[in-house]
């Protein structure tokens, strides 16, 4: 089993993270976790889009392709908008 | 009947907008996602998958706890702008048709009017997610 640089580029800002937390550096500590997930976040999204990429360019898409899709939106429309962690008031 | 000059302009204007999210993401894969659609209809089925991304990743931070309640309002705010482009809105007045119902009706029919139709839905789609790429951006870099 291999690590690219991009897990290994996160395990370290996350476990600089953790570090900083463990020194009571708490506002710094989030900001590294932040950014951890910023950048775990914009790899998910560039895998994803490459992936929709390499689909098209082998098959064309189908009904099937748009009602997954429309299913996932639904889903994290729902989370996003949902009361719980990270809500407003 | 609009003019050929006119499907012209809006065509390079839809191509313009792509570029300039697909510069506002920065990533590889999605510009490479919009050069493999394969037309019109392939290019809204990429924007709703683009928006799919995004809109993940703005649940994610969400339920992390960690972005600011302000920075989350932001967020959700440029959900409810973008989605009704995406997914439709069959209770707004004129009703609102998905990408996939324009699409599927361009693919059946290339016709003029449901070219214009399906090109102005992904214009509005594509706008609207630029918004709602730059509140994630915005949430992503603000801590409490």
């Amino acid at each position: 089993m291999s690590i690219d640089k991009k897990e290994l580029g996160l395990i370290g800002l996350r476990g600089a993270a953790l570090a900083l937390g463990l020194l009571g550096q708490a506002k710094a500590s989030n900001s590294l976790y932040l950014l951890a997930d910023a950048a775990e976040a914009g790899i998910n999204i560039d895998e994803h889009m490459a992936a929709v990429a390499d689909k098209l360019k082998s098959r064309a898409k189908t009904d099937a392709d748009w009602d997954d899709v429309y299913a996932r939106i639904e889903a994290d429309s729902d989370r996003l908008h949902a009361p719980g962690p990270g809500s407003p008031g | 009947m609009k003019s050929a000059s006119l499907y012209l302009r809006q065509s390079f204007a839809v191509v313009a907008m792509l570029c300039c999210l697909a510069t506002v993401q920065g990533c590889v894969g999605t510009q490479a996602a919009y050069k493999a659609a394969d037309g019109l209809s392939d290019t809204a089925y990429v924007a709703t998958e683009h928006y799919s991304a995004v809109l993940k990743e703005a649940a994610d931070i969400k339920e992390s706890g960690r972005a600011p309640a302000s920075a989350v309002t932001t967020m959700q705010r440029a959900d409810t702008a973008v989605k009704p482009f995406i997914v439709g809105n069959p209770t707004a007045v004129p009703p609102v048709p998905s990408l996939k119902t324009l699409a599927d009706r361009y693919d059946a029919v290339k016709s003029a009017e449901n070219q214009q139709q399906l090109q102005e839905a992904v214009t509005n789609a594509v706008r609207e997610l630029a918004g709602f790429i730059k509140a994630v951006k915005a949430a992503k870099g603000s801590g409490p």
